[in-house]
């Protein structure tokens, strides 16, 4: 997809591509396709709005100036790439894939999936520059990231076991990263850029200590976890530090990201300063719940303990999510490289 | 000897690799390994590789950025995609490999 030259190609092959992922997101999986059948559906209505918009905006090119004109391409655009990035209320998926899938896959889906939305909503917007220096596009982009961003927050905070909340904490981050797109100023692509090498390791890390929640306690249901964190010490860390980085807290790789943002929308918008604070304290009060159970005094025989090598994994990542947290310009000099050549402003 | 043009190194070496882990697929941890390292390998050759001029990978001359025809379709690496690309095999390269994880023996949970 990424070698391909056309746009209207690139979309096709993502819905290829989406296609055949599915196999591996319901792979094995066979009591429920919710997830699956989420993704895929969301993902390929997404398919002719872009190539409509690709075709409304082919035969004007750079002369397309006039605001109604500009409308026309922004409706079936915003429509499908909010399909394929998961903007609210399009993001029911991301929670039901990630209830139902092996964490590994879900995490595949979060990263490498999303990323190959984002490319090619960076791609569209570079070819058509005209619609990125437009004021509406910018609204529109930021009110889809402050609403993916609260509701992700809101709905993580009464969920019941960990793999939807993991899956409304993805959609909140993805949230933020949309609104820093728009938002943050000249520096805001390498900031996205930035963050969404973060948010491959953040998500990683998540999905590496949910599966092994998963395979120990064979649930990741609150109601049924009491006891299991003094089986599963390592785990119990990793999991809260990732889902802590999911809600953009100090010193993990969410932070960096959260911060600019904040920074941006504090001057002139106080409302949506508070939203995303209580959007941050939606995952966290959904955190806390799980910790509450898994720190109960129950004491849980029938749960293995850790795996050595699984649990050094989730170690190395927990690592590294605070080390991104701590110098998040680790990775500035490839993604400036990357920034520069996708320049949208 | 004409250098390998990057579109052309980056579709073969997954292909290639799809191949013989078919032949290897009882032996899951092989697989694995297989696939993980392809797909590191891409990243890190996407990741280290000129696009402006050639250079040597293990011998041989390729050139990254150099463009190619398939099927009446130019296939070319630019910059931005060159950095996503290593992105998006990154995660597929160590033990996080989608493909590794449900492979793997109990043990290792």
């Amino acid at each position: 997809m990424i070698l391909l030259e056309s746009f209207s190609l690139q979309v096709l092959v993502y819905a290829i591509s989406v296609t055949l992922a599915v196999f591996i997101v319901q792979g094995g999986q066979l009591a429920s396709v919710r997830g699956a059948q989420r993704y895929l559906v969301v993902s390929l209505l997404a398919v002719p709005l872009l190539l409509a918009a690709a075709w409304l905006v082919d035969p004007a090119g750079s002369s397309l100036q006039d605001a109604d004109a500009l409308r026309r391409v922004l409706l079936p655009a915003a429509l499908g790439f909010g399909l394929l990035l998961g903007a609210f209320p399009f993001g029911t998926w991301m929670p039901a894939l990630a209830a139902d899938t092996l964490p590994i896959v879900t995490a595949f889906v979060f990263t490498a999936g999303q990323a190959m939305a984002l490319y090619l909503t960076l791609i569209f917007l570079q070819d058509n520059s005209f619609i990125m220096s437009n004021g509406i596009t910018q609204d529109v982009i930021q009110l889809a990231g402050l609403v993916m961003a609260v509701a992700g927050g809101v709905m993580a905070a009464v969920q019941r076991g960990f793999g939807r909340l993991f899956g409304y904490a993805a959609m909140s981050d993805m949230g933020v990263l949309l609104l820093a797109l728009a938002a943050a100023g000249s520096q805001s692509l390498t900031l996205v850029l930035l963050h969404l090498v973060s948010r491959g390791v953040i998500i990683t890390l998540v999905a590496a200590a949910l599966a092994i929640l998963r395979h120990r306690a064979t649930t990741d249901s609150f109601d049924e976890l009491e006891g299991v964190a003094r089986r599963l010490p390592l785990v119990t860390t990793g999991l809260a530090l990732g889902t802590l980085a999911l809600a953009g807290f100090p010193l993990t790789a969410g932070f960096p990201i959260r911060w600019a943002v904040y920074r941006a929308v504090s001057g002139e918008q106080e409302l949506w300063f508070l939203l995303l604070l209580a959007s941050s304290a939606g995952i966290v009060i959904g955190l806390l719940r799980g910790l509450n159970a898994m720190l109960g005094a129950r004491l849980r025989d029938d749960v293995a303990r850790q795996p050595r090598l699984a649990s050094f994994l989730v170690v190395a990542l927990a690592i590294l999510v605070i080390v991104l947290g701590l110098v998040p310009q680790l990775f500035l000099e490839p993604v400036s490289r990357a920034a520069e050549a996708l320049a949208l402003f | 000897m004409n250098p390998l043009p990057g579109p052309i190194l980056l579709l073969v070496m997954p292909l290639l690799a799809a191949g013989v882990t078919y032949f290897v697929r009882r032996i899951a941890l092989l697989a694995a390994f297989i696939a993980s390292a392809t797909a590191g390998l891409a990243a890190f050759l996407c990741l280290r590789l000129p696009l402006d001029r050639s250079a040597f990978v293990l011998g041989q001359e390729v050139a990254f950025g150099r463009p190619v025809v398939i099927l009446g379709q130019t296939l070319q690496l630019h910059a931005a995609g060159q950095l996503w690309l290593a992105f998006i095999l990154s995660p597929r390269a160590g033990p996080s490999s989608h493909s590794a994880w449900p492979s793997l023996p109990s043990t290792f949970w």
